[in-house]
């Protein structure tokens, strides 16, 4: 499954939502690649710089001239390949998303991150006309995953109300959970481990938490794959 | 309770072992399939209805010329000088269309208009 993390808006927690997936899924037992299209390559950094035995395998130096070429060279090897993409609307973003099998949108609870957002999702309703031209049962999920949320219990925002009413009242996909605002999560990418390597670190916070959290988003998006799994078998059927 | 400070004070548990149905369901996941072929055009060409643009960073990982212009090589003999100036956008559109299209540096068209008066 391709699934490509996009929001044109910077900072809206892509590559915190891709590292997270990705080595929990790895942790899982899943062949997980990262594409690190961010021309920052934090997720490249995370790699090389660190110590974690992650079996995720990252590459980076994409550009939109070689991404099709470096993902068609990656995609039969593994189960998942992410694409971590920059916060810019470029060609790079949007070739990506016509690639997807899923595009997570990781949104914060602002106004700006949501009208970015938007376009995202136009972006993908439109490339997937695109691509069942040449195959008519292709198709592009998109979720929106609502980012750097209250831990639960705590306060939630008017604005977080408000979006999640508005996402329910346009009936646009969303993940039910969402990526908690977590102290582990900053930990990993400041020392660059995944969430199991991060035990009996005490800056790592509530370490529980954040992996009951992650838990619960891995077990979306593994339900979504296999949704996308039996929709084309019974396609293939019919 | 803080939303962003969640300290713990007992962190020294090991991970807890996800429960066996998610990690059977991982299993069951196929290698991912061959994308079908879409032509980048195609795609290009919907993406700037919605304000999507070129961006290639190639210039940036591989040190190579941005494309229409052509690199500066090597340390200019004279001394130089910074000229800043604010210009109406037509005539900013209009420069550095010439400067695109001549693959000249900015102080280059500058120079090749001038050599024309």
């Amino acid at each position: 499954m391709v699934i490509a993390v996009s929001n044109p808006k910077g900072g809206s927690g892509k590559s915190t939502t891709t590292l997270v997936l990705a080595t929990h899924l790895a942790h899982l037992g899943a062949t997980v690649c990262v594409i690190d299209a961010d021309p920052n390559r934090p997720i490249q950094d995370w790699k090389l710089k660190g110590k974690s035995v992650s079996t995720i395998s990252v590459i980076a130096d994409v550009n939109e001239s070689n991404f099709f070429d470096i993902l068609d060279e990656q995609i039969s090897h593994f189960q998942f390949v992410f694409v971590d993409l920059e916060g810019t609307a470029s060609f790079l973003v949007s070739r990506a998303i016509s690639a997807a099998n899923l595009v997570i949108v990781p949104v914060q609870a602002s106004a700006i991150d949501v009208r970015q957002a938007s376009k995202a999702i136009k972006i993908v309703q439109d490339e997937e006309k695109a691509v069942r031209r040449f195959d008519a049962s292709r198709s592009i999920k998109f979720r929106i995953l609502m980012t750097r949320t209250p831990a639960p219990g705590a306060p939630v925002s008017l604005s977080q109300k408000e979006l999640e009413r508005d996402l329910r009242e346009a009936g646009i996909p969303r993940f039910q959970n969402t990526l908690v605002e977590r102290q582990a999560f900053k930990a990993m990418f400041n020392l660059r481990l995944t969430l199991q390597e991060l035990v009996g670190d005490r800056r790592a916070g509530n370490l529980s938490a954040a992996y009951e959290n992650v838990e619960a988003l891995a077990l979306e998006l593994v339900n979504i794959s296999s949704e996308e799994l039996r929709q084309n078998e019974q396609l293939s059927r019919s | 309770m803080s939303n962003f400070l969640d300290l713990d004070e007992s962190n020294n548990e090991p991970a807890p072992a996800p429960p066996p149905d998610l990690r059977t369901l991982v299993a069951s996941v196929p290698v991912s399939k061959p994308r079908p072929y879409l032509n980048p055009q195609v795609s290009d060409k919907l993406a700037a209805q919605h304000g999507f643009a070129s961006r290639d960073h190639s210039d940036r990982f591989l040190g190579g010329a941005l494309p229409g212009r052509r690199a500066v090589r090597g340390a200019i003999a004279e001394e130089t000088k910074q000229l800043s100036i604010r210009m109406p956008l037509s005539l900013y559109t209009e420069f550095l269309s010439f400067a695109d299209e001549k693959k000249l540096t900015y102080s280059e068209a500058i120079k090749a208009l001038l050599d024309r008066r």
